[in-house]
């Protein structure tokens, strides 16, 4: 019905948005995209380079370990991150007494701040007063004290289930809210019609929510892929590169030996399969009239 | 349904600004007001580091305070963590927006200076110097770089040798191993892996910088080095290296008297194993002597300090040299070069430094002297002083070897001898000296 | 309305206590952590319960000025950032997915895009735009970069909440005489409300828990937040446990009462009629 273009007025609603990010976002991308063809380091001018940076990056093979680690943590992560998500919503949107409670109690691992609640996992995770290898230990599930962030397996299990542990609620309550803008009469009308509960949940609930898990997921899939602190502070990407990835390496290079050339560089070259995604989330949201 | 909305938004707008307004008026704990645009009072920008006592931490920003009150000058005195420092200076440095003085490690004087960005202050030392006592000719050496210094010494830490006196005497040993291969034996003997008790805590956390500088303490008392002897020539693959990695490997593999854990140990863990009496020995800073002297009297009564084993060729220490420095691109070098020549006042000085001994060791070797360190506990902190090694030995400290323990490549190394069984330590140097050869020729 | 079957209950009442124990345990060993003293904090074997409960890590955080000041800090930028992005986000994601324009689909991916420089690099050329503009220093330069986190995720969520309000309610209104600022007000505001709510609290926890742009911007005590204040209670190797669990509890609390108050609007039943 809405064939006319509605230029002015759409340019209007999105020029406050417009003008933030073109004021604050544009200048920094465009430097940091220069520096990269450089050979910039920390308080000397940038000679350019040319492609230097990518160059070696691609010949070193802690490179493209990382590039295996980031593609394995941030898939398993988001797998886990959606399904518990998913599970989270359809808990919470059911009838149960306290309801309001739970929903604040699942949602506290969100709300605090990473670095909390890396440090509190470290403390869980440790050998020496961890809770976890007590427990383990006493259930007799274990014989003896598993170095968490010792062992390079172990290690990336153990970032995983942290940024997993975190992430949850985001998809959960993200999930949550377009439950609740499924209008109670489709399923009235639905079950009059006598559908069954799995029935119900493919046809009505799923499709309803699929735009806004599609996006919530895109969104955590972004975040997860430059996900720095958690790594960072568990295991600074050891033991022996078993949880480097691109992000953490970036900064190695970046801020402790001062490269920004090389670092930024690290950081394009995660561009492109973040662009696909991004391309491919917005296309499907935006051709779905 | 949108009034909610109108209130909210304009309760929020109101109550920012109302905050934003009375943030910038007093506090009391805030710095100088800043603006230095009138061109009336100048302001000078302090960064310390952040001190395990609260007490230096007060002592210094009141020091800093009173030199702007003497000196007709605003002071912004800023205590930061040190892992905070890095983002923070390279930001810094990137924009222009420098602190006047600042704290430098000497890794970190070595990497600004080799970068342009520091200050020549050999004057200023001499001028410290002359006025106060004189410091110490090691520690000087470290921030030296063609002849001029560029940080002027401040504080210095040092890593000892933490021991159970009653786990030791239990055994049947009635002092600290001397020697490295004392060491190892009092380790495998204080050993109980069914109680979860090991003898000594090496950890090798990729983050671990105690790590890095236990490793090189040890491969340098048998000879061998991690870096070059005439700054261009990388000679870590020798006799002293290998017989170093051996050793090492021995104590983890064979021996098993480190908890396999340890590997992924930060700094922190170290002290947890020691602290929880799942290690009887360790190697650390005074920060765990200082934190149990309150918390766990018990503990304090029964550890024993002794400085470090000597290896074939004597004792290394690693020497952790601790600096205050000025940026070139300050606008105030001079006031700055004041404030730091009024830090180091001798009399006041030694109060800050006592306050935070055993961990912070005094750069006047005359203020070794003081009571507080002759203490039994103490004294082994000062002693190790005079052996004091800095990164890059055998050759002079240069950049390039705080870039290579940066990269933690020692620590990787290590970790990956560990974990793999039929990586040989022959072989693992022969890799170690390829490595370090790219960051010295890359 | 719903079939409450035996089973059904069942299945959802595990499922939650389930949830509950595994996103609650870690926080359980936070509070448990705080009361306890340091010595019991470094035994071998852990405690479930302190021995001894001990409220001196709460009474040195509360009596530490510089805490309480954090913590305001944080409130205030991450309200002001929060709100501010939520209502020019809400403008453009209604553009976006109600009306055509010309470049719709180049905008609409050039929001996102803000997101391809991961803030470990950004944060240089970003602190040098508020050194620049004089704000350095201040918790008014972390409310002008902070945004740049908040923006592009708001629209986008409130993209996809517009979007599954049927279009059919909106032409409705239309026809029978209303304008469109009033459709906006009167019908999709309220059908959106659980959506506005959803990304409100999550902006605002993006803004609470942030780290690494409050570390290079703000070096003033007074203008610290609350993540800066938590992370100093780490000095080198020495974790101060008690008090930084305990200071995280104190920092979770402002959080969850946000969370309390938006939660009101995150109430289903919004029905107007359906579409028949």
């Amino acid at each position: 019905m809405k064939t006319k273009l509605d230029n002015k007025l759409a340019y209007l609603l999105m020029s406050p948005v417009l003008i933030y990010l073109l004021a604050v976002m544009v200048l920094p991308f465009g430097w940091a995209l220069y520096l990269s063809f450089t050979d910039k380091v920390v308080g000397m001018p940038a000679r350019f380079t040319g492609l230097t940076n990518y160059i070696e990056l691609m010949r070193d093979s802690i490179f493209w370990k990382a590039v295996w680690n980031t593609i394995v943590f941030t898939g398993v992560a988001v797998f886990f991150k959606t399904v518990f998500g998913m599970i989270m919503a359809l808990v919470l949107n059911e009838k149960i007494v306290c309801r309001n409670l739970f929903r604040v109690l699942l949602f506290l691992p969100w709300t605090i701040p990473t670095i909390v609640s890396v440090f509190t996992w470290q403390w869980i995770y440790s050998d020496v007063g961890g809770v976890l290898n007590h427990i383990l230990l006493q259930l007799k599930l274990i014989g003896q004290p598993m170095g968490w962030l010792a062992q390079p397996d172990l290690a990336m299990i153990s970032v995983i289930l942290v940024n997993v542990w975190r992430g949850i609620p985001f998809m959960g309550i993200a999930i949550l809210a377009g439950l609740q803008t499924i209008s109670r009469d489709m399923y009235e009308a639905a079950m009059l019609d006598g559908a069954g509960a799995i029935k119900r949940f493919w046809f009505i609930t799923l499709p309803s929510v699929k735009e806004v898990a599609i996006l919530a997921g895109v969104m955590t899939t972004i975040w997860t892929l430059n996900d720095f602190e958690i790594i960072w502070l568990l295991t600074r990407g050891g033991p022996s590169n078993a949880t480097q990835v691109l992000s953490t390496l970036s900064y190695t290079i970046g801020f402790l030996n001062m490269s920004l050339g090389k670092a930024i560089a690290i950081a394009i070259l995660t561009m492109p399969p973040l662009i696909m995604l991004i391309n491919y989330v917005t296309k499907r949201s935006l051709s779905r009239e | 349904m949108t009034s909610w909305m109108k209130k909210t938004v304009t309760l929020g707008l109101l109550a920012a600004l109302a905050a934003g307004c009375s943030s910038g008026s007093g506090n009391g704990e805030s710095a100088g007001t800043g603006a230095t645009d009138n061109g009336k009072k100048p302001t000078l920008t302090f960064w310390m580091k952040k001190q395990l006592f609260e007490e230096q931490n007060k002592l210094i920003a009141e020091r800093a305070k009173q030199f702007g009150e003497a000196n007709n000058v605003n002071v912004d005195v800023e205590i930061i963590a040190y892992e905070d420092f890095y983002p923070k200076w390279t930001a810094a440095i990137e924009s222009g927006d420098v602190p006047d003085v600042s704290f430098f490690g000497y890794q970190e004087i070595g990497q600004f200076y080799g970068r342009g960005v520091l200050e020549d202050v050999t004057d200023l030392i001499g001028e410290v110097e002359s006025k106060g006592s004189s410091i110490s000719d090691n520690i000087k050496q470290a921030v030296t770089f063609e002849d001029k210094q560029y940080g002027v010494p401040f504080w210095s830490e040092t890593q000892v040798l933490y021991y159970r006196k009653d786990l030791l005497e239990q055994a049947g040993f009635t002092a600290p191993p001397t020697t490295w291969d004392e060491l190892r034996e009092m380790a495998k003997t204080l050993t109980d892996t069914g109680k979860g008790q090991y003898g000594i805590g090496m950890g090798y956390g990729k983050g671990n910088s105690d790590a890095e500088f236990l490793t090189r303490g040890i491969i340098w008392s048998y000879g061998g080095s991690v870096d070059t002897e005439d700054g261009k020539t990388v000679i870590v693959d020798s006799p002293g290296t290998v017989a170093a990695t051996s050793f090492i490997r021995d104590i983890f593999l064979t021996d098993k008297s480190t908890p396999p854990s340890a590997l992924g140990w930060d700094d922190s863990g170290n002290n947890k194993a020691y602290l929880s009496g799942q290690a009887a020995m360790i190697f650390n800073t005074g920060s765990i002597l200082a934190t149990i002297k309150d918390d766990n009297p018990d503990l304090y009564e029964k550890t024993g300090i002794a400085p470090y084993p000597a290896g074939p060729e004597g004792v290394f220490i690693p020497g952790i040299s601790n600096s205050l420095g000025i940026f070139k691109q300050s606008q105030n070098k001079d006031l700055a070069k004041q404030l730091i020549a009024y830090l180091l006042d001798k009399e006041w000085y030694n109060s800050w430094i006592v306050e935070g001994a055993p961990l912070t060791v005094p750069v006047y070797p005359e203020l070794t002297k003081e009571a507080v360190w002759q203490d039994e506990k103490n004294k082994a902190f000062v002693d190790s002083v005079d052996d004091f090694y800095f990164l890059g030995y055998p050759g002079p400290y240069n950049p390039k070897a705080g870039e290579v323990f940066n990269l933690r490549i020692v620590n990787d190394m290590f970790q990956k001898l560990m974990l793999e069984q039929e990586y040989t330590p022959e072989a693992a140097v022969k890799d170690l000296q390829s490595k370090i050869q790219d960051v010295y020729n890359p | 309305m719903e079939n409450n079957s035996l089973g059904k209950q069942i299945v959802v009442y595990t499922t939650l206590a389930f949830m509950l124990l595994c996103a609650l345990f870690p926080l359980y060993w936070m509070l448990n952590t705080s009361f306890k003293s340091t010595g019991e904090i470094y035994r071998l074997t852990p405690t479930f319960w302190p021995e001894a409960f001990s409220w001196d890590a709460y009474a040195k955080l509360l009596n530490e000025k510089g805490f309480m000041i954090n913590i305001r800090n944080s409130l205030v930028v991450s309200l002001t950032v929060s709100l501010f992005s939520i209502a020019v986000s809400m403008l453009a994601a209604y553009a976006i997915s109600k009306l055509k324009f010309r470049g719709r689909s180049l905008i609409s991916k050039g929001i996102l895009y803000a997101y391809l420089m991961p803030r470990a690099v950004l944060f240089i050329p970003l602190y040098m735009l508020v050194s620049a503009i004089g704000i350095s220093n201040s918790i008014y330069g972390l409310m002008l970069i902070y945004p740049t986190i908040t923006i592009p995720y708001a629209t986008w969520m409130l993209i996809s909440y517009f979007k599954s309000i049927p279009v059919e309610i909106e032409e409705a209104a239309m026809i029978d005489g209303c304008s469109r600022a009033r459709t906006l007000r009167s019908i999709i505001f309220p059908l959106a409300a659980p959506g506005l709510a959803a990304t409100f609290i999550f902006a605002f926890t993006l803004c609470w828990s942030e780290y690494l742009y409050a570390l290079v911007i703000v070096t003033k005590t007074a203008d610290k937040t609350i993540t800066l204040g938590l992370s100093e209670m780490i000095v080198g190797d020495v974790f101060a446990w008690g008090p930084l669990m305990g200071g995280s509890i104190i920092a979770s609390i402002p959080v969850i009462i946000m969370y309390l108050f938006t939660s009101k609007y995150m109430v289903s039943g919004m029905t107007v009629g359906g579409v028949k």
